[in-house]
Parts: C-alpha cells; sequence; structure tokens
C-alpha cells in the first residue's frame, strides 16, 4: 500500500471516525449525567442551602476532636495497609505470572480468593476463627501455650485490635492489587527481563530493577486502590475497631448518617468533599510519577515469552503462596462454612447439629432467592457496563492527553469519595420521581452503581491502557483499519486482561454492597445487600455465614470465569527460561 | 391510524384518567373523613393492599402483617431498614411525591414532631378505637406502639439463670469486669437516649463507674447477641428483645433480662402517612392494631411490650412504671455522656 493510498483510506474513514467519537462523547456526557446530576444536588443540598454558602458548617464539622482522632486513625491505617498489601500482591502476580512458581489456572486464582466474600462476610469468619475467647483457635491455641509454657494471654492475639484490623485491611487488599499488578505482568513484553536474566540479572534483582518499574502505572493504580479501600471500608472497621476502640473514619460518617436523624449528610458531604480533594490529588501524583519515569508498554514486535526459572526456589515460593493463602483464606472461609451449618455461632463443633438448614432457609424463602439470582445478573450487567464504559474512557483520555485526560481521570474518581448511602439519596432523588420514576426498579440500583463503582473500573482500566502502546494503533490505523475494528481486534485484546481483572473487583463489589441497596432496593427489587442488613440486624450469625458462603460460590465462580476467560495473551504459551 | 380513531382513543384515555382521578380523590378524603367501619372495610378490600415501612425485626412485621392479612384478606408487604436510612428513604419518596409506604414505625419520635404533614392526624374519627389507647401514648400525628425495655443479654453457660444482675447498681460491681460487652451508645439515637435515661437516675458518676469496668464495645445489640450465644462475653447491655429472639428459637445460650431502677423504654411509634397508595388500608390498619386482635397480634412472639396492654393480659411483655427515654439530645448532652462513659476524650 503506498502512502497515498494509506492517507486516502484515512481520509474516507473520517466521518466513521467522527460518529464513533460522537457516540463516546454521548455515553461520556450520559456517565457524567448519572455521576453529577446526583452529586450536584447532594452537594447544593448540603454546602449551598438556599444557594448560600453554608460556612459554620465546613468549621463544625473540621473541629470535632473525635474527627481528628478518626482521621489519625484512618491515616495509620492506610499508611501501613499500602506498604504492606502493594509489595505482598504484587509479589505474587509477578510469581504467579512471571516466574515458574505458576502452576497450572488454579495458582491465578488462589490470591484472590478473600476477594470472593463481601467485607462483613470475610469480618465474621476471622471473628469465628480468632475471636480470643470463642473462636475456633481460642482453645487449641491456650492449649498450645500451657504446653509451650508460655505465660501469653490469648487476648493478645485478639482480632479485636490493632494488629487484627490491619490484617484484615491487608487481606482484603492484596487481592486488588494482585489482579491489577497480574494483569499487567501478564500483559508484559518479557523482552526486558530476558535481557536482564542473560545479563547476569539475580531474580530478586529482575523482580525489584526490571519487573517493577516495568508496570509501574499498575503499582500505582494499585496503591491508589488500597488507600481509597482504606478510606471507604466499614464493616471491618465497625466490627474490630470498634471492639479494640478504634474510630475511623468511615465509621464516624456512617454514624453521622446514621446515628439519630436527622442525618448529618451536610457534615458528611463536607468530608467527602476534603477526600475527593485528597483522592484527586493522589491520583495526579500518581500518574505524575509513572509517566515521568516511565514503563515498559506492550509493543508490536513479535515475542517468544518465557517465564524466569526459580530453580530451588520454586518450591519455598509455591509453599510461599500456598501458606499465604491457607492461613489467610480458607482457614476462615472454613469457619465461616462450619458456623454456616451450626444453628449458631459456638465455639466447639457439635458433629450432631451441623446441618444445611440455614441454607434450605435461604432457598425456601422466595424473596432471598429472588435477591440472590438478581444480584448476581444486576452485578453481571453492572460490572459488564462500568467496565466497557471506563475502558472506553481511558482509551479516550490516552488519545486527547494533557489537562483534559487529567479532569476526565479526576472526575471519574469523585465518587469514590461521596458515601454510598448519601449518593444513593441523589440518585433516588434524582431518578427516583418525576420525570423518570425509577424508585423501586432494578435500573435506578444499575444507575447508582454505575457511578459509584466507576473509579475503581477507571483505575483498573488506566492501568491495562497506559500497558498499551502506540505501535500497534498506529500500525493499525495507517493500514487502514477503522477505529472500531482497530479498538476491537488490536486495543481490547490487549487492554482484555486487565480489564478483566476489573471486571472480578468490582463484580465483588457490587454483590456484596450494602449501603446504597439499603436506599435503593426493597421488596419490588431485591438484592443480596438487602439480605445482609436485614440478617445482620435480626437475623443469627449463621445465617450470615450461610449467605456469605452462597456469595463466596456465586462470586468463585463468576470470579474464576473472567479471570480465565480473559487470560494475558502469553498465557499458555510460556516456557521456562531456566537458570 | 385515522384521525377519528386517535381522538376518540384519547377521548377514551381521558376518561379514564377522570375517572381513576374521581376514584383516587375520593378514596382519599373517605380515608380521612368519618366512615362507618363496613365501609372501611370494604374500601381497604377494594385496595387490596398495605406497605409497612418498619425498623422492627422481620418476625415481628411478619406476624402481624400475616394477622392483619387472615382478618381482612388485605396482602401486607414491608421494607426493613435501620431507623434512620428508613426514614431518608421515606422522605425522599414523599419529596418526590411518590409516597411508596402506607404506614411507618421507627424509634424516633423527632420526623413526626418535625415534620407533621407528613403524616395523617390522629383523631377518634380517624381511628375509632383511638380513645381505647392510653393518652400519655397518643400524640397528634402518631401513637406509640410499644414500650421496648432496655435489656441485658447474658450467657447462661457462664452465668446462671438468677444469678444475673437485676439492676443497673447491680450491673456496676466491679465482679463484672472484663467480662462485659457495652453495646455502642454512639450508634442509634435510643442508645443515647438510654444513657441520658440513665445518667438522669443515677448521675454522672455512676456512668464514670461503668466506663471503670473497662468494658469492650461492640457496634450493635445485633452482634452483641451473637457474641454471647457464642460465650465470647458474660452480659451485653443494653439490647433490645428482638436482636435475640432468632438465637433463643434456636436453643443458644442466651436469655434476656430487663434492667430495672430506672425501668427505661424506647418508644415504637406508628403512624399513617399522608397522601399514601392504600389510604384505607392504612387507616383500617391504624384502628386494627389499637383494637384486642391488634394487640394480640403484637405480642404473639411475645417480644414487644404494647403500651396498651401493661398487665400482659393479651400475652405482652409486661413492663411496670416504664420509663420513656428521650430522643431529642443537643450536642453537648451527647457528647458529656460519651465523656462520662469513658468513649471520648
Amino acid at each position: 500500500m503506498t502512502m497515498n493510498a494509506v492517507s486516502q483510506t484515512v481520509e474516507n474513514e473520517r466521518p466513521r471516525y467522527r460518529a464513533i467519537t460522537a457516540l463516546v462523547v454521548v455515553l461520556a456526557a450520559l456517565v457524567f449525567v448519572a455521576i453529577f446530576f446526583p452529586l450536584g444536588i447532594i452537594l447544593q443540598r448540603a454546602l449551598l442551602p438556599n444557594w448560600k454558602p453554608d460556612f459554620a458548617l465546613w468549621a463544625t464539622t473540621l473541629s470535632q476532636p473525635d474527627l481528628m482522632v478518626a482521621v489519625r486513625n484512618t491515616l495509620i491505617i492506610a499508611f501501613l495497609n499500602t506498604i504492606i498489601s502493594v509489595p505482598i500482591g504484587i509479589f505474587f502476580a509477578w510469581l504467579v505470572e512471571r516466574t515458574d512458581a505458576r502452576w497450572g489456572a488454579l495458582s491465578r486464582l488462589l490470591p484472590v480468593i478473600p476477594l470472593l466474600l463481601p467485607p462483613v462476610a470475610m469480618t465474621i469468619g476471622w471473628l469465628f476463627l480468632a475471636d480470643p475467647r470463642a473462636g475456633f483457635l481460642a482453645a487449641p491455641l491456650q492449649s498450645l501455650f500451657k504446653m509451650l509454657g508460655l505465660a501469653i494471654d490469648p487476648s493478645a492475639l485478639a482480632v479485636q485490635s490493632w494488629g487484627g484490623l490491619v490484617l484484615l485491611y491487608v487481606l482484603f487488599s492484596v487481592p486488588h492489587v494482585y489482579v491489577v499488578a497480574a494483569a499487567a505482568f501478564g500483559s508484559l513484553d518479557p523482552s526486558l527481563e530476558e535481557a536482564a536474566r542473560i545479563f547476569g540479572k539475580g531474580r530478586l534483582k529482575c523482580f525489584w530493577s526490571i519487573s517493577v518499574p516495568a508496570i509501574r502505572h499498575a503499582v500505582g493504580s494499585s496503591a491508589l486502590l488500597t488507600i481509597i479501600s482504606s478510606f471507604g471500608l466499614y464493616s471491618i472497621p465497625a466490627l474490630l475497631g470498634t471492639a479494640a476502640r478504634i474510630d475511623v473514619l468511615s465509621v464516624y460518617i456512617y454514624r453521622l448518617l446514621n446515628a439519630s436523624y436527622p442525618p448529618k449528610i451536610g457534615q458528611a458531604v463536607v468530608l467527602g468533599v476534603v477526600l475527593i480533594v485528597v483522592i484527586g490529588l493522589l491520583w495526579l501524583t500518581q500518574r505524575r510519577i509513572a509517566s515521568s519515569t516511565g514503563h515498559a508498554q506492550i509493543g508490536g514486535m513479535g515475542v517468544r515469552p518465557n517465564l524466569i526459572g526459580l530453580g530451588a526456589w520454586r518450591w519455598p515460593a509455591r509453599i510461599l503462596l500456598l501458606l499465604y493463602v491457607t492461613l489467610t483464606s480458607i482457614l476462615p472461609l472454613l469457619a465461616l462454612f462450619v458456623v454456616s451449618l451450626q444453628p449458631f455461632w459456638r465455639s466447639t463443633i457439635v458433629f450432631d447439629q451441623l446441618s444445611f438448614a440455614n441454607f434450605f432457609e435461604f432457598w425456601s424463602d422466595r424473596q432471598s432467592r429472588t435477591a440472590i439470582i438478581n444480584s448476581a445478573w444486576l452485578a453481571v450487567l453492572t460490572t459488564t457496563a462500568v467496565v466497557l464504559i471506563a475502558g472506553i474512557l481511558s482509551i479516550v483520555g490516552k488519545n486527547i492527553g494533557g489537562a483534559k485526560e487529567k479532569w476526565l481521570g479526576v472526575l471519574t474518581k469523585v465518587p469514590s469519595a461521596i458515601p454510598h448511602i448519601v449518593f444513593a439519596v441523589g440518585v433516588l432523588v434524582t431518578f427516583g420521581f418525576a420525570p423518570f420514576f425509577l424508585n423501586g426498579t432494578w435500573l435506578i440500583i444499575f444507575i447508582c452503581y454505575l457511578a459509584v463503582y466507576i473509579p475503581q473500573a477507571s483505575i483498573a482500566a488506566e492501568s491495562a491502557v497506559q500497558q498499551v502502546g502506540n505501535q500497534l494503533v498506529e500500525a493499525s490505523r495507517i493500514f487502514g483499519a477503522r477505529p472500531g475494528r482497530t479498538f476491537r481486534t488490536v486495543q481490547l485484546p490487549l487492554i482484555l486482561p486487565g480489564l478483566a481483572a476489573g471486571w472480578a473487583l468490582i463484580f465483588t463489589l457490587v454483590v456484596g454492597e450494602l449501603n446504597a441497596a439499603a436506599i435503593l432496593a426493597g421488596p419490588r427489587n431485591p438484592v443480596i445487600g438487602y439480605l445482609i442488613l436485614a440478617l445482620f440486624d435480626n437475623g443469627t450469625y449463621s445465617q450470615l455465614a450461610a449467605l456469605g458462603s452462597i456469595i463466596g460460590i456465586v462470586s468463585g465462580i463468576t470470579v474464576s470465569a473472567a479471570l480465565l476467560f480473559a487470560r494475558p495473551r502469553f498465557s499458555g504459551k510460556a516456557g521456562s527460561s531456566g537458570d | 391510524m385515522s384521525k377519528t380513531s386517535s381522538n376518540h382513543l384519547r377521548t377514551r384515555i381521558t376518561a379514564a384518567l377522570a375517572v381513576a382521578g374521581v376514584a383516587l380523590g375520593a378514596s382519599a378524603a373517605l380515608a380521612q373523613a368519618p366512615i362507618s367501619r363496613d365501609a372501611l372495610i370494604k374500601a381497604a378490600k377494594a385496595e387490596g393492599k398495605l406497605m409497612l415501612y418498619s425498623s422492627s425485626g422481620e418476625t415481628q412485621s411478619k406476624t402481624v402483617l400475616g394477622a392483619f392479612e387472615a382478618e381482612f384478606g388485605i396482602a401486607g408487604s414491608w421494607l426493613r431498614l435501620t431507623t434512620i436510612p428508613l426514614i431518608q428513604r421515606m422522605s425522599a419518596e414523599i419529596e418526590g411525591k411518590d409516597v411508596q409506604a402506607d404506614v411507618v414505625s421507627v424509634s424516633t419520635t423527632v420526623p413526626f414532631i418535625e415534620h407533621p404533614e407528613w403524616f395523617v392526624k390522629m383523631t377518634k374519627e380517624y381511628a375509632e378505637n383511638l380513645p381505647k389507647w392510653p393518652t400519655r401514648w397518643v400524640s397528634p400525628n402518631y401513637i406509640s406502639w410499644t414500650a421496648d425495655n432496655f435489656y441485658l443479654a447474658y450467657n447462661t453457660d457462664q452465668i446462671p439463670v438468677g444469678t444475673h444482675p437485676k439492676t443497673y447498681a447491680e450491673l456496676a460491681d466491679p465482679k463484672w469486669k472484663g467480662k462485659i460487652l457495652l453495646t455502642d451508645p454512639r450508634v442509634a439515637d435510643n442508645y443515647f437516649g438510654w444513657l441520658d435515661g440513665l445518667e438522669k437516675a443515677r448521675g454522672a458518676d455512676f456512668l464514670r463507674k461503668i466506663a471503670a469496668l473497662n468494658a469492650t464495645l461492640t457496634p450493635s445489640g445485633a452482634s452483641g447477641a451473637q457474641m454471647i450465644a457464642a460465650g465470647a462475653f458474660a452480659i451485653n447491655f443494653p439490647t433490645f428483645q428482638d436482636f435475640s429472639a432468632a438465637l433463643i428459637e434456636k436453643k443458644a445460650p442466651i436469655a434476656l433480662f430487663a434492667i430495672t431502677e430506672p425501668t427505661l423504654v424506647s418508644e415504637r411509634v406508628i403512624a399513617a402517612l399522608a397522601n399514601s397508595p392504600h389510604p384505607n388500608a392504612a387507616r383500617l390498619f391504624m384502628d386494627w392494631i389499637m383494637s384486642e386482635n391488634g394487640i394480640k397480634a403484637a405480642c404473639k412472639n411475645k417480644t414487644v411490650a404494647v403500651v396498651a396492654d401493661p398487665e400482659g393480659k393479651f400475652g405482652c411483655v409486661i413492663v411496670k412504671d416504664p420509663e420513656p427515654i428521650t430522643y431529642i439530645l443537643t450536642e453537648e448532652r451527647k457528647k458529656q455522656l460519651v465523656k462520662d462513659m469513658g468513649l471520648a476524650n
């Protein structure tokens, strides 16, 4: 094809390109309406009552001594969580994706096991296991200490402590880091690592100085995800932090909204606005660091990938991974399952009393059954939509670049700072009644979830998109492919592992979402979150454990399918480079 | 479609809308005006449905609505949420002129006082059983339905029945140090009200005595009950019967005792919403809950104390000399109370 012919083809494609651009603009506009219309209503009501700024509200909100304590504790947790979760998640992702420690598809799924449970189920699973008096481990530990002659009070190892709190935050965050990093490692051109190995770099040196910098965007994105979840997680600090008298920001905001009538929405929104600024600045900083130092991208060169051989370290690495998964995931999951078979939570297992009664109870109740089935469908639809939208917006952002990209990036992170219950009220007011009349429908929950999960989706999508180089896209355009075809046949396959990772993350978050469900779900449109709330307030932990187990099974099947379906392009073809 | 048929269709739609409008208007008017019981039952049956927004346990709503349906053939459904999200949702629906609830029952009086226009006025014309309801518990736009006692829950494996503390003074005994799980009073208005009532009755020093027990906190009565049944702690307070009902049914080692001196109670109020979708069903329900059958249905599970049955002759929990807590406290008062309890600096 001559250059003239190429120019002619590109010229002919312009109308189609404009149509796609227009489609993207309309899509972006719809998403932004879904996010900013409700948000605008909330902000106006809370911060500009009668369209006048209420400075006293800011002063009252920010001068509370309890707030300072909660902020301090939250920052400590966010810091510890990030510096522990990010290295662990990235190291496991590297082990599984870039070394021969991987064994089959199973190893790819192991580190995401904690992700399969909603945080409230994971937390009670750990209570069942590690409560110092009623946990399944309490009596064996006491016997062990006695046998060893150690005068250790089991309360010192209570999960209701700083240590327990950080542990659970880490368990929640590691899979988030892992899936983002694994997608980036899986898509990474291995030539740099191979070159390093040829030039005699050791395995860990290779990991630290080649592999990690090569996925710098994913590292930054996963750190940002970790920080955002440290700010927003509620169930873990509510159940464990309250007992240890460690107040954090999410619990503080929850009390503002739930402890008294009228709820202090204004104060919660003020804190949300401060969080928006903090998260926006963190995102910009992360982008600047990742961009200024450069990172490897998926190029257009043909590669024959090899895995790094760990040699004698192969099995120790596998054992480390298995040990981590057993201690952090399998044991609490087992505890959860055992309690789901008990009539109520008790520290001793009476085998005669174990039964599937709690499961049958759910299945025999029509509303519970409907909630579980429909929640799964809603999660699939919402997650697919939000990830696709985030993917398209990320690609558009990368193409337009500059300040517009930055604004697009910041705007898509805004909902992460607004408590779901506040956002849900905004969505109900905006779309629930005239002229939309969506109250009590699935569509209103769909819209709300679309907005509240766009930050996580966009972080995962940006990481995937930034990892893809421009060579292939430009080559595709030069050879006359339409933009749609370029997206479908070149960009999408390359970013698919990253999008699938985001999909898996968001699916589990949607399935276990509680606070927006409280406002938008009901007898006409029940979701699992509504069931969890009802059980948490008036059921037994055994029923909650049974529901957690059901969610775990549903999430397990779906997330495994997503991660295996969208395997990175090199998986399955790689051989080991040996030592 | 021809112009003639189009006009014809438009005329039919307009006529149908007009009839529906008249019917709705008539229905709403009927729901407020004096009416014979038979006519009310007929109108309520014609509506056929009732939606209850309630913060009480699922079992309680299910039992009461089941009995109502059995008597009148009107199918009841309910939305169960904790008090504040429930009111937030209801207020958004009222604001959006899309009221979904017919009747609301929550553990706070504040929205009824702040927004009387949201609710139907309680008059003897509206509900013929109203004069039978104790006047102490009747307000212009709601009635206090139940007076829920504050309980302590205890593990019967650790504390044999009968040896548990019975008064707040006994509860403050240092022998319980390390064995108590305290429901965090900062989580809800009614727990704050309990703290306020306790301080008023026994003084700030008493709160400091409780604080000295160094109790572990739990974020809700629900999680407190589970911890007690599991044996993690010996005693949890303050709590409500609802939280332990399912555990007791499953024979968990947990029992409840209504603490006295003072006998603090949390009012659960109930009201019919103005502009509700089924105003006659709501009116019939409000009247019915004040009837003997309604009281019996509310007390069927033996977990609540209906204020009109203080002696328990209809099977309700007996509460002698109840002292209702207040739901309206200033921020300064709240701060002082949590400070006295050792929960803030």
